[in-house]
């Protein structure tokens, strides 16, 4: 009945209920928004810093020489180092994948400057490219190592004075004389270097490259990860990995063992950007407040406007609780409405913005009661006084 | 004794000062009686029909109701006593009207914790019983003014009270309506013994009336009119 009776005079007042809702469909329509794509980006941040194995846990353990130049002379992580570690208590696996190096450099020595360029490596099973002179390198050259080299037009005319003179001639790579194969405009580099996306100032024939500057230099492995087996302390596990390590490790004399605890950063990642989302809700969140004094301003203007009806259902024998719950009810309808457009007005906003944005959103159930709650408790916080004011009436003077 | 006043005094805060409104009522009423209070503008009629409708609690003296003092009651008992014992007819019918005719109706029933899928046919029975069967749709401010106070009596009829106060029911109508008003007060306290305290500045109203109360300055006086 009391339900009825507010629905009622809301319904009678659709303008300003409307636009007193419309404050806190704002309101919490931004909270939403902020916190959805707040909780999407603390998702897909702490999804793409984990590993490939995300439902296991990792630890990554490193090495750290005393000296920076002894580190590639040896092992850090001898095969019979990671055997031991695979049987430490809590271990489900090792991985020692390296990360692949996806661009190479090179020294050239133009004239007497040696200047450090991107190379890109080539097998001769590319696409043909446009060449201003020369030719280019084929599969002879990957297969026979040939010490060819395509460059630059404007580093061939700074050396030769053009691009013709240059073929044939010799150029200083790595401090090993290459001889100059091909030219290729410098403006064109972008379109030749097709599978990366900057320009390369050298070519070079793969096999060429790994013949003569990879040939001594042997991948040190610096850099292993352990995956912790389930319900097992991240914490324990690695305690035990850098104390065996620190005794056993292949290169303990050169250096120190450490641990990086993926799981931790990516918590402290997480909090941080928690942190964040929630800070900037709580800015959002003051646009919920000046809409609850808006909704108590309207309470008030009810509550004056319906002084004769107020007067009515005392003398009916309303008591002043019922008459105070009948507009306490009012405000909290028009609060809880409200932010119930407001979360789905929220959420289409934010999977709007998502579309621009390389994540999508997260809604959790927390966030969802969360406004329920936020919302009602508005509507009571800044009804309460409306509606006792509202019970305290006088009848007499009233129905006078 | 469905009424008895004794000793009744009423003051109203004038600035500092206090004026006294009513002075030593001793009034009593039976079940059954039509009761007409006539007297001059503020003479204290309407604070005498506010305090026997218990919607007045500041007063000295005692009211007793079917033998049990109301006074001391707190304000949510008089809301309960207002509810079930009196029905209210004002001059100026107090109907809501953003509510329907069924509404204004039901809501005494409402206030009675009769939940509202079960008030339809009282409503209905009420209705009919002054002759605005058909209204229920609508509301209020389509009605004329005797049919507005039709749906007042209505309302005041609906919880079965035990008298009902009708202050100046017919003051804004013209004399056939007002007739039409009477004749329905008047015919629901000979044929179902509904007391009736009625405030009129109308003598001729004073046929329909079995008593007549005299209130002068604040001093009442009692009598037995012919039948």
């Amino acid at each position: 009945m009391l339900l009825r009776a507010a629905l009622q005079s809301l319904w009678n007042n659709k303008r300003r209920t409307i636009l007193t809702m419309l404050g806190i469909v704002i309101g919490i329509a931004s909270v939403i928004a902020i916190i959805s794509i707040g909780k999407g980006f603390q998702r897909e941040t702490v999804s793409s810093l984990t590993s490939s194995e995300s439902d296991k846990m990792s630890v990554a353990a490193y090495f750290i020489p005393d000296n920076m130049n002894q580190s590639n002379r040896s092992e850090a992580f001898s095969p019979k180092n990671l055997a031991d570690i695979k049987r430490i208590d809590g271990v489900d696996s090792v991985s020692t994948q390296q990360s692949t190096q996806t661009y190479y450099t090179v020294n050239i020595k133009v004239d007497d400057a040696v200047i450090s360029s991107t190379a890109d490596l080539l097998d001769g099973s590319e696409q043909q490219k446009i060449l201003v002179a020369g030719s280019d390198i084929d599969r002879a050259d990957n297969a026979g190592k040939k010490k060819v080299v395509i460059i630059r037009q404007n580093t061939a005319e700074k050396m030769y004075g053009s691009a013709q003179n240059a073929i044939g001639k010799g150029i200083d790579v790595n401090g090993i004389k290459f001889y100059i194969k091909g030219v290729v405009p410098a403006s064109s580099m972008q379109m030749i270097s097709f599978n990366m996306n900057f320009e390369k100032d050298v070519l070079i024939p793969k096999a060429t490259y790994q013949q003569y500057f990879e040939k001594n230099k042997k991948q040190a492995l610096t850099e292993i990860t352990v995956f912790v087996k389930p319900n097992y302390s991240v914490k324990a596990v690695s305690d035990d990995l850098v104390e065996y390590l620190n005794k056993n490790g292949n290169s303990r004399q050169m250096g120190t063992y450490g641990v990086l605890d993926m799981s931790q950063m990516m918590q402290a990642i997480g909090s941080v950007i928690n942190g964040l989302t929630y800070f900037i809700s709580a800015i959002a969140g003051i646009s919920l407040l000046i809409a609850g004094v808006g909704v108590m301003n309207m309470m008030y203007i009810s509550v004056s406007e319906r002084t004769k009806e107020i007067g009515i259902r005392r003398a009916m024998g309303a008591t002043k609780g019922s008459i105070q719950s009948q507009f306490l009810l009012e405000g909290v309808l028009v609060t809880f409405s409200g932010g119930m457009i407001g979360y789905l007005f929220g959420i289409l906003v934010a999977s709007l913005i998502a579309k621009l944005l390389p994540f999508g959103i997260y809604i959790d159930i927390p966030t969802t009661i969360m406004t329920i709650v936020v919302s009602i408790l508005i509507g009571v916080v800044f009804s309460v006084m409306p509606a006792k004011a509202a019970a305290k009436k006088d009848v007499i003077d009233i129905l006078r | 004794m469905l009424i008895e006043l004794q000793n009744i005094d009423k003051y109203y805060p004038v600035g500092r000062e206090k004026l006294q409104v009513l002075h030593g009522v001793n009034l009593q009423i039976e079940q059954g009686e039509f009761v007409g209070i006539m007297g001059p503008s503020g003479s204290g009629k309407s604070t005498l029909v506010n305090i026997l409708g218990f919607l007045d609690s500041k007063y000295e003296g005692k009211y007793l109701f079917e033998g049990h003092s109301v006074s001391g009651l707190s304000d949510s008992e008089l809301s309960h006593m207002r509810n079930r014992t009196v029905g209210f007819v004002f001059q100026d019918f107090h109907l809501i009207d953003a509510a329907t005719v069924f509404e204004n109706v039901q809501m005494p029933l409402l206030y009675a914790g009769i939940p509202s899928k079960k008030t339809a046919g009282a409503v209905a029975q009420a209705l009919e019983r002054v002759g605005i069967g058909d209204k229920s749709k609508q509301r209020p401010n389509q009605l004329s003014g005797g049919q507005k106070q039709r749906v007042a009596i209505a309302r005041a009829l609906i919880n079965q009270p035990r008298f009902i106060i009708a202050d100046e029911p017919t003051g804004a109508m013209d004399t056939k309506t007002s007739a039409s008003i009477m004749e329905i007060l008047s015919d629901l306290n000979k044929n179902e013994q509904v007391t009736v305290v009625m405030v009129t500045h109308d003598p001729t109203l004073l046929k329909y009336c079995t008593h007549q109360i005299k209130v002068v300055d604040g001093v009442v006086q009692k009598g037995t009119l012919k039948p």
